[in-house]
């Protein structure tokens, strides 16, 4: 089941992208609620007050609200949902990046790359449901996968770091890396102590980086070309054309 | 007799620790250090344990072959424990220093045995003053190789370049041995004269050296300057092409207004709607019809190489998330993206069956990521991880692309890969740190 929001004042526009989203999850047999709001400041709200959006669509300029800033709200409360910016003009604003969009479309909206768009947002959103599965004092656990920020070695303790808790569990870091690179949630390798949630990170340079909770890890000199490598990779599976 | 132990035992390891510093000295030239602090500790040891047994090791008894070979075998050894790089580079590192030393050794030993016998017998003396010299010829060494116009000449120069000061230490102590066996009293300032005479051509011979590098680093940049011009002109040209274009669609926007006030005054709103749709459709409202990202250097460059793609029916298809502002120099960008979509399309054009291009750019965290894809013909000629040969055939002007792309992504401490995994598939990786979070 997916859970989307578009927020458009403009009604032709909202009506055309629920239609088209409503025929593509048909034909794909994906479970979809859509919910449209005219303006941002009632879906600020209900975000806010707990209810959750698997993929956004915003316009930028909604009436006389700034889109941008609603998205850096709606990201304090909700840091995994994608946000689609629908946009008049392509010229994208600096500040517009700050809240990591999945994704920019230009109105009119090309039906092609609005699909194109939502399935590789679907295609994330399913990759989500994995878990990280390990005994410890003889009681297994699971801890979902996308929870995770970051495992963190220490000798031959392995804690595993959400937003709200830390595990502990006797371990290599090597056998989880190992193990981890078949789930579709990647993870990154930027220190010998340290392995990194890719999904979590906000700020990313060649030599550090900073995870949402705003811890910051350095990458460690030998796997700096690894990690810019891996970097590169996963951020160009964007789809072009497809 | 005891204090003078003592005191020879200190200078003795004086004397050592001045060595290792010459030696690091010497190959943190030409070598990076290794990280672990392990490797370094046992090169040191080995190092230490070899000087203070240096008399056992080496023995004049037997050929001076078996003494060279062990004094390199375990530089060699040395050296490739602690640090990294190439085995042949380390070996022929290794002879020449090696060489340095022991030919400054024999120099100072023939120039003493030539001006002061009592002193030529003193084995600390003697491997003092060695070691001075040792040190300078190091020195000048650092002083040339530090340069960072003659580290872009290539390695065979410099390997030639350490080749003097090692041909003149040997000339100069073949010529206090002759002076020294020849019974004429002239010889002495004669022998004098000459090292003055090397000492000179050897001075001089490192000045050429360094003009000759700042030559070739001056026509290298001219080469990239002539790059960047060749980029500005372009951009002007596109510039004038969307000026021309926005006067166009003046034009035709004045023409679309008199119709729409036709059909609002004969009241065919239905019609009206459908002209209006078909403007928005068609009607040239969007500037630039590739993309629009308002980055000017991107548009111009993308669009103009978009028009060169098309003109050799290759298929370019963009997918570019950038904000107009980025923190990276306009010039770099022009640098690494118009060197990246010259290639595609050169490499696309002579590809067999449908011609592609797929450029894909996105702005994320701050960093600018570049992927660039086109198909090819024939095989990639690779050097080394880094540089790949071009396919062309005037290959000094034209293996500079990737060079300069490379020369400006570092700049932002980025990093470039190449993926030929897929057969005639070459596919460019880019990214570019704009690290804002100091």
């Amino acid at each position: 089941m997916i859970n989307v929001a578009i927020c458009d004042d403009d009604l032709a526009i909202t009506g055309k992208i629920e239609s088209i989203i409503q025929n593509i999850a048909k034909k794909n047999f994906i479970q979809l609620e859509t919910e449209v709001f005219w303006n941002g400041k009632q879906l600020v709200e209900l975000i806010e007050n707990g209810e959750y959006f698997d993929i956004i669509f915003l316009d930028i300029e909604i009436g006389h609200e700034d889109g941008i800033s609603i998205a850096k709200r709606i990201r304090k409360t909700d840091k995994r949902v994608l946000i689609i910016y629908v946009t008049s003009y392509e010229c994208y604003m600096n500040d517009s990046f700050e809240v990591r969009p999945f994704q920019f479309l230009v109105k009119p909206v090309n039906e092609k790359r609005l699909e194109a768009c939502f399935r590789s947002a679907c295609e994330d959103i399913n990759n989500e449901e994995c878990y990280f599965r390990y005994n410890y004092q003889r009681i297994s656990h699971k801890i979902p996968l996308q929870d995770i920020l970051y495992f963190e070695s220490n000798k031959r303790k392995i804690r595993v770091i959400t937003a709200t808790e830390t595990f502990e569990l006797y371990g290599k870091l090597n056998d989880i890396e190992e193990s981890l690179k078949s789930s579709k949630i990647s993870f990154l390798r930027v220190h010998q102590s340290f392995l990194v949630n890719y999904r979590h990170i906000d700020g990313l340079s060649y030599d550090f980086l900073i995870l949402n909770n705003g811890k910051r890890i350095s990458i460690s000199e030998e796997r700096r070309k690894k990690i810019s490598e891996s970097y590169c990779a996963m951020e160009d599976i964007f789809y072009v054309g497809k | 007799m005891l204090e003078n132990r003592w005191l020879a035992l200190g200078l003795d390891s004086l004397l050592i620790i001045f060595t290792i510093y010459l030696f690091f000295e010497y190959f943190n030239l030409f070598f990076i250090c290794k990280k672990k602090r392990s490797y370094i500790a046992i090169g040191v040891t080995v190092f230490v344990i070899w000087q203070v047994e240096i008399l056992n090791f080496i023995s004049f008894s037997v050929a001076a072959i078996y003494n060279i070979g062990v004094t390199i075998g375990i530089t060699l050894f040395i050296v490739t424990i602690m640090f990294e790089g190439k085995f042949w580079k380390k070996c022929f590192f290794c002879i020449v220093f090696d060489a340095i030393w022991m030919l400054s050794e024999m120099l100072i030993h023939n120039l003493l045995l030539l001006y002061s016998a009592a002193l030529a017998h003193s084995q600390l003396f003697g491997s003092f003053v060695s070691k001075v010299l040792l040190m300078t010829v190091i020195l000048a060494l650092k002083k040339v190789f530090k340069n960072e116009k003659v580290i872009e000449l290539s390695d065979k120069n410099s390997f030639l370049l350490v080749l003097i000061p090692v041909g003149s230490i040997y000339i100069m102590s073949v010529v206090f041995m002759l002076a020294y066996n020849i019974s004429d009293k002239l010889a002495k300032i004669y022998s004098f004269i000459a090292v003055f005479v090397l000492l000179f051509i050897n001075v001089l011979i490192f000045y050429v050296y360094i003009e000759f590098a700042d030559i070739l680093y001056v026509k290298k940049m001219n080469l990239l300057y002539e790059r960047q011009l060749e980029l500005c002109e372009r951009h002007q040209e596109e510039t004038e092409v969307s000026m021309l274009r926005v006067r166009e669609v003046k034009h035709n926007m004045k023409n679309h207004f008199i119709s729409i006030i036709g059909y609002v005054e004969k009241r065919e709103y239905a019609e009206l709607k459908k002209f209006i749709n078909e403007i928005i459709d068609e009607g040239n409202l969007s500037l630039s019809t590739i993309v629009n990202s308002g980055h000017v250097v991107v548009d111009s460059l993308v669009e103009y190489w978009n028009r060169v793609a098309e003109s050799q029916e290759i298929e370019f298809e963009t997918n570019v998330c950038i904000p107009m502002e980025m923190p990276f120099k306009r010039a770099d960008i022009s640098l690494v993206l118009g060197n990246l979509l010259e290639n595609a399309v050169e490499g696309a054009s002579k590809a067999e069956g449908k011609k592609y291009i797929r450029l894909k750019m996105k702005y994320d965290k701050d960093n600018l990521l570049i992927a660039l894809e086109n198909n090819y013909k024939g095989k990639l000629k690779k050097l080394n991880e880094k540089r790949i040969l071009t396919t062309k055939e005037d290959d000094v002007n034209h293996g500079i692309g990737l060079v300069s792309v490379d020369r400006a992504i570092r700049k932002y401490k980025g990093m470039m890969f190449i993926d030929d995994s897929v057969p005639k598939r070459f596919l460019i990786r880019v990214v570019l740190y704009g690290n804002k979070y100091e």
